[in-house]
């Protein structure tokens, strides 16, 4: 009953404020909490930055420089321009999973609507970074296909697929941190003391896992959104196959 | 061009993605399908209709991600 | 080799006797006591449960050969260890879509539940 009975401080201190006893937005505050879990260390490490750095530097450059080359793998030589897009969405989804792990907090991704405001800023963002890369016209003649008569049987298929894409990112992220937190809150209901570790050594795990799989999805979906498909490819050039 | 198998990792977000993406067009078809339904009144036709444009687009999707896995070979 | 599934079978079809009559006993005792519609709620939930084990089950069976005969072609010829990995990974797509279809089904039942309106007033 750990997770169930220290949420009631979370309640509590909503009366003091002036707010409705059960607090409906949890996981808005628990937003809050990643940010400025987020924001001070960031601001720490980056007040005096040295040549040689020190350690909460150091652990940041990591991050950066590992993020940088999976960018550069994944989209190419234009990747790191998009490193901002990729790092806060990185350390906001790690932060906001890891957060259900701490005792009297909640995941924000366990509910639908963190998730699905996360992949709908990787939506809109591809679709932003595919009109600017290619040009309106181009982009939107993406939707007809690869012969013009496929037309009006393509262009509601790329518009579902391209609609599944959010979808499938929102609930993926969140029916897995949804489900590891329950069985957390049940597992320690039941028995506190030793038996949720194992559990929590795969919460922690699934976590990583999870904002590893969003962010590559959302750097191929940015990839794929800077190009043509393989197949227009190949009806526009088929030389260039080799 | 970019290698897109170049980590064994990214196979894993591939893999990831491919199952929840063939329902989630699925489920995608139905729901405007339903909701269209609903609101022009055509009987179940356009339920129908869009239940299998969402289906070939879950498929499309599959066989474009596994071309683009294929041409790496 | 015949003895041992036909008494899989018989063992299968005993439970499922058994797990009829308990839930036609939980059904009318739940029908006797409550409103007219809380068995629909007994029967959705139970529903959902088996539907969702059987499913997971038997994906989680069929991924598991496949990644198995995967592995098998793997070690007999490594050369071909990229081929191979993209069909293992086409043939893992489509099982494990089959089970998302199942859970799709349990979370419409569950949370969308278009039957609902005619029981809950």
């Amino acid at each position: 009953m750990e997770n169930l009975e220290t949420l009631s401080w979370i309640d509590l201190a909503a009366q003091a404020l002036g707010l409705r006893a059960p607090l409906q937005v949890e996981h808005v505050l628990m937003t809050w909490v990643v940010v400025v879990l987020l924001i001070v260390p960031a601001f720490l490490a980056t007040r005096g930055m040295r040549e040689v750095p020190g350690p909460l530097q150091n652990i940041l450059e990591f991050l950066v420089e590992t993020l940088q080359g999976f960018l550069e793998a994944t989209i190419g030589p234009k990747g790191p321009k998009y490193l901002p897009l990729i790092g806060s969405l990185t350390l906001f989804i790690l932060g906001c999973n890891l957060l259900g792990l701490v005792p009297g907090f909640k995941s924000p991704t366990n509910n639908l609507n963190t998730t699905v405001a996360c992949a709908l800023v990787v939506f809109f963002s591809t679709h932003i970074i595919g009109i600017r890369e290619q040009g309106l016209l181009r982009y939107l003649r993406h939707f007809t296909g690869p012969v013009w008569w496929l037309a009006p049987i393509m262009v509601p298929i790329e518009i579902i697929g391209h609609l599944a894409r959010p979808v499938s990112l929102s609930v993926r992220l969140f029916g897995n941190i949804f489900g590891e937190d329950t069985v957390l809150l049940i597992l320690l209901s039941l028995v506190p003391f030793l038996i949720p570790l194992p559990m929590m050594l795969l919460a922690i795990f699934t976590s990583f896992v999870q904002t590893f799989v969003f962010i590559m999805l959302s750097m191929i979906y940015i990839a794929g959104a800077g190009e043509p498909h393989p197949e227009e490819a190949l009806a526009t050039a088929p030389e260039r196959k080799e | 061009m970019k290698g897109l198998d170049l980590h064994p990792w990214q196979q894993i977000g591939t893999l990831a993605s491919l199952g929840i993406t063939l329902v989630a067009a699925t489920a995608i078809g139905l729901a405007i399908g339903y909701q269209l339904d609903k609101w022009l009144r055509t009987s179940p036709w356009l339920t129908i209709l869009f239940l299998l444009l969402g289906i070939a687009a879950g498929f499309v999707n599959l066989f474009r991600e596994t071309w683009r896995a294929k041409e790496e070979d | 080799m015949r003895g041992k599934w036909l008494g899989v079978t018989l063992l299968f079809l005993l439970l499922g006797v058994g797990a009829a009559q308990g839930v036609g006993a939980a059904e009318s005792q739940s029908g006797l006591e409550g409103r007219g519609g809380s068995s629909f709620f007994l029967i959705t939930v139970l529903t959902g449960g088996f539907a969702m084990a059987i499913g997971s089950a038997a994906a989680a069976w069929a991924q598991g050969r496949a990644v198995a005969a995967a592995l098998d072609g793997i070690a007999r010829q490594p050369s071909a260890a990229g081929r191979i990995q993209t069909a293992m990974i086409i043939g893992l797509a489509m099982i494990e879509s089959l089970a998302i279809y199942v859970l799709l089904i349990v979370l419409i039942l569950f949370f969308a539940n278009p039957f609902i309106k005619f029981i809950a007033p």
